[in-house]
């Protein structure tokens, strides 16, 4: 007890120096800041004059058309080079103007009596502050700050100040602890929020049971404050460093939102990490796979900018993160972390690789995804204007979820003068054939009046298509270059034909599960040629293409879709599309009402009906078509 | 025991707490002395200025009631403020400066170290040149109009200062200031201040030489060699003056100097018009106003640019926050 009296003593010492102090401190403050009035120029007035006619009258003086001594006097000052009178009016009006901007004078301008304002609001000109903005604090703030200070202090310094044994007490006592440095009289609004909010988080992490009952919640919370505070306090730390003359207010709280979000995004996904039985993970292996991939993710999402960078690289990156993080906080982020981790799973040689790998690839890969929403910004841009984060992971999702198979090919592929990854490009080329380009202010809309779903199946099925001929992309590096824009033309032939009889086809072959195989079976075909001349000629006379793919899906589907389920999985189509490229009978086909075309048409017509029966079709019985 | 211990703290506490206080606030109070003498001698200061510029405003045509008058001066009265006592408005002024400079040099000298550690002393030097500048421009002004003091007032002399000398204090303090090497810091307006001093200080020369230039009769001799070069002493003021305006300074200070530019322009052109009162076609005018043409024109031309560029950038400034217009005309 005699402690717990020396304490209070010693509390009540340090507050009243603390008080005294800040009291001080205002005071000195108050002497820095006072205003000054500073000597106007006097007149030259000599006593015996005079003054009602003597007196010269400052606005006449600028004014020069009342005066008439005046205006002979300083002709010449209003006058430009060339002799044209300039500036005496315009002076006189713009020093008006100028007094009476903003500052609330009274004004009453006419021709007779130019103008009227109070004296004193001339006066408050000569009254000059010593800064146009103190950095001192307020007497208020002052003071204030000094009397919260006290307080804080009491309660964490006096002992049997705050029930040691009730658990709002014990976090009430953390959370002063927390504030205990913040400096309540100098800081900024902004500073004082930052520790104020750091000091909540500690409380958080230290006393999760204030929150829940529960042992498992109490220790993913935990985790989860622990890691947004080991994460943001840095942040907020190198935030708070900036001095008041480099950020204002605003800014510092922008800054520092921002680097809450990544903290919140980042302090939660490492508590999932940190705790693998909360995914259902168990063995060693499994988890370092989850770290592996969900750090490389981590980094990608909180920006970890190569050094290297040129700026505008930086600048792109520091788009990607930000455009990433909005993503990540709407639902994308999970997605996005399925697909990484189910390629992580099937790929465990990857991981064991070392996460760097698997770190490039994944920013590779999003990144190069990301680059595309400059360019297409419209069909990324949702209503408010802002990214659409679902159509984004959506894809991202289907890039990744493609290249599972044909990781190394399809993923890690980069081609092209931009050198991003070939299945993003592909992704690029499909969504330009399928968009149109929409108003002003108005969403993105689809060919053929496609729904999202339907965008989303055609980019798989193109995907689907090109992982099942990885050939193009290992056999020939020249090939490569042109796979994205063979899907592209192939897309656009689907989507682009204004026929509605061929629209009602291609949307029952979008939603037959089909898709993929018939774009197999035309891109491995070669009717789409993978040669720059050919692609370029194809794709200037695609309407030529489109008719002809019209007249065999006109036959194909004939009866319906009975005719297309006899061709199964599209090898028989494959066939005859291989044919058809082969022997340049496309071209025939579409060479009007020559013998050749009405012949060929029979023998077509004749074997397409055979199909629809389900009768077997060889690859000879096509050669004899031709 | 419990009870008496917890009925004892609080009494234990505010006996404590009351004692300390009665302590710290003696210390307090001694420890801001020289701050608190600062503030009363700034508000003295601020006081005795309002008034210097109120005359200043008046004779430049606004009466006291604040209305610009169109070359009709009055009084509170309401009657025209003729043959008004002049040498008395100096003399109050010229006592109320003198007190305030004489009170703050000793404010400088005493609590140097004080005013230092508390980023003071700069406050207080500007303090104390403001108010001897003041307090030579109201001697110089008074002299000029009552003559010089015979012998029997020697001893008052002894404490006259002249705008010289003031500018000899200006050149010492900014040499102190500069020795001090940064343990001084010298805020914005301070720095202002300082700056702006040596053309305010040229211009009272002018000035005071102008008026005693007046009661020696030059005016009326229309002894232009006389009074061309104090005509120039104030153009060159000005020209001085816009100088430092153009260096970043805050809002405040741009319309100070602003208003004080044309005070000055205004002053050499009713010295001017005094000077010059001739038939319109005499040779002596025209020679006399026609060689200060290029000088006060390229003044007029600059002001004007100023002018414009101020009062285009707030006022299209402030018609845009009120969204009245989208671009500058």
């Amino acid at each position: 007890m005699p402690l717990a009296t020396a304490d209070l003593i010693l509390f009540a010492i340090r507050a009243s120096v603390r008080l005294a102090n800040a009291g001080r401190k205002a005071f000195i403050e108050g002497a820095q800041d006072m205003e000054l009035t500073l000597p106007l120029p006097s007149s030259f007035f000599p006593a015996q004059l005079d003054i009602p006619q003597q007196a010269f009258n400052m606005m006449r003086f600028l004014q020069n058309d009342t005066d008439a001594r005046l205006v002979e006097d300083y002709k010449t000052c209003f006058l430009d080079n060339n002799g044209n009178e300039y500036g005496g009016d315009a002076l006189v009006a713009a020093y008006l103007q100028y007094l009476n901007s903003g500052r609330g004078w009274s004004r009453q301008a006419n021709k007779s009596n130019l103008v009227e304002y109070e004296a004193r609001d001339l006066f408050a000109l000569a009254t000059v502050r010593q800064w146009d903005k103190s950095p001192n604090p307020t007497t208020i703030q002052r003071i204030g700050g000094a009397l919260i200070e006290v307080a804080v202090d009491y309660f964490v310094t006096v002992p049997g100040a705050l029930n040691e044994n009730s658990n709002f007490s014990r976090s009430v006592k953390t959370f002063l602890e927390g504030i205990q440095d913040a400096r309540f009289q100098e800081d900024r609004w902004d500073g004082i929020l930052l520790n104020v909010f750091s000091a909540g988080l500690e409380t958080l992490s230290k006393n999760p049971d204030i929150y829940s009952r529960n042992a498992a919640d109490d220790a993913l919370l935990r985790t989860a404050v622990t890691g947004l505070l080991d994460d943001v306090k840095g942040r907020m730390d190198k935030i708070r460093s900036k001095g008041a003359d480099e950020l204002t207010a605003q800014d510092r709280m922008s800054e520092a939102g921002s680097a809450i979000v990544v903290g919140l995004i980042t302090g939660s996904s490492r508590a999932v990490l940190n705790n693998p039985e909360v995914l259902g993970l168990s063995t060693d292996a499994d988890h370092n796979l989850v770290q592996g991939v969900g750090t490389a993710l981590l980094e990608l999402l909180t920006g970890d900018l190569d050094p290297e960078a040129t700026v505008s690289q930086r600048q792109q990156m520091k788009a990607l993160s930000s455009g990433l993080r909005r993503i990540a906080s709407t639902g994308g982020l999970e997605k996005l972390t399925h697909a990484a981790l189910k390629v992580a799973a099937e790929n465990p040689s990857l991981i064991r690789a070392g996460s760097a790998e698997v770190n490039a690839w994944l920013r590779s890969v999003i990144r190069d995804l990301y680059a595309l929403y400059p360019d297409r910004l419209k069909l990324f841009k949702g209503e408010s204007g802002a990214i659409e984060p679902e159509l984004f992971t959506d894809i991202a999702y289907l890039l990744l979820d493609n290249g599972i198979e044909n990781f190394e090919p399809l993923l890690a592929e980069k081609v092209g003068a931009g050198k991003s990854a070939l299945l993003v490009q592909v992704a690029g080329s499909v969504l330009d054939a399928v968009a149109t380009v929409p108003q002003p202010g108005q969403p993105v809309s689809w060919r053929l009046k496609l729904t999202e779903s339907d965008v989303r199946y055609l980019l798989d099925s193109n995907l689907q298509a090109l992982a099942r001929h990885p050939e193009w992309i290992t056999d020939n590096p020249q090939k490569k270059q042109l796979v994205p824009a063979a899907t592209g033309l192939l897309t656009s032939l689907l989507v682009g034909n204004p026929k509605a009889a061929f629209g009602q086809r291609v949307k029952i072959l979008l939603r037959s599960d089909q898709l993929a195989d018939f774009l197999a079976a035309v891109l491995s075909s070669g009717l789409i040629p993978l040669d720059e001349v050919k692609l370029q000629r194809y794709a200037e006379n695609s309407e030529k293409l489109s008719a002809g793919l019209n007249l065999v899906m006109e036959h194909l589907y004939a009866g319906g879709l009975k005719g297309l389920d006899q061709l199964a999985n599209f090898a028989t189509l494959h066939d005859l599309f291989l044919i058809l490229a082969e022997k340049e009978l496309m071209e025939v086909l579409l060479s009007g009402t020559s013998p050749e075309q009405e012949q060929l048409l029979g023998h077509l017509d004749k074997l397409l009906n055979g199909l629809k029966r389900g009768e077997l079709v060889t690859l000879a019985d096509l050669r004899g078509v031709a | 025991m419990k009870t008496r211990h917890s009925q004892s703290r609080p009494a234990v506490l505010g006996g404590s707490l009351l004692l300390l206080i009665l302590f710290l606030s003696g210390c307090v109070t001694t420890t801001v002395e020289h701050a608190s003498t600062l503030k009363r001698l700034q508000d003295d200061y601020n006081s005795a200025t309002e008034r210097a510029n109120r005359e200043a405003l008046h004779f430049a045509g606004l009466d006291e009631t604040g209305t610009l008058q169109d070359g009709n001066l009055q009084g509170n009265d309401g009657n025209p403020r003729v043959g008004i006592g002049i040498p008395e408005v100096y003399n109050d002024l010229w006592l109320d400066y003198s007190a305030i400079a004489a009170e703050a040099r000793q404010l400088n000298a005493g609590s140097r170290d004080a005013l230092l550690r508390d980023q003071l002393y700069v406050n207080s030097l500007v303090l104390e040149l403001l108010a001897r500048k003041q307090k030579a421009l109201y001697e110089g002004m008074m002299l000029s109009v009552e003559g010089p003091k015979n012998d029997s007032d020697e001893e008052d002399q002894a404490g006259y200062e002249t705008p010289a000398d003031i500018a000899n204090l200006l050149k010492r303090t900014k040499t102190e200031l500069a020795d001090l090497d940064g343990a001084a810091p010298i805020h914005p307006r301070n720095y202002f201040v300082l700056q702006a001093m040596e053309p305010l200080v040229k211009y009272d020369n002018a000035l005071i030489l102008a008026i005693r230039a007046y009661y020696n009769g030059s005016f009326a001799a229309r002894d232009m060699p006389a009074v061309k070069p104090l005509v120039e002493q104030i153009a060159e003021a000005e020209s001085d003056l816009r100088g430092i305006s153009s260096q970043d300074n805050f809002k405040q200070i741009r319309g100070y100097v602003f208003l004080t530019r044309i005070l000055m322009l205004n002053n050499a052109h009713y010295m001017i018009k005094e000077v010059a009162e001739l038939p319109s076609d005499t040779e002596e005018r025209k020679t006399f106003i026609g060689a200060n043409f290029p000088k006060y024109k390229a003044a007029y031309d600059v002001l004007a640019a100023d002018y414009r560029l101020a009062a285009n950038q707030e006022l299209l400034g402030d018609l845009k926050d009120s969204n009245l217009i989208s671009r500058p005309y």
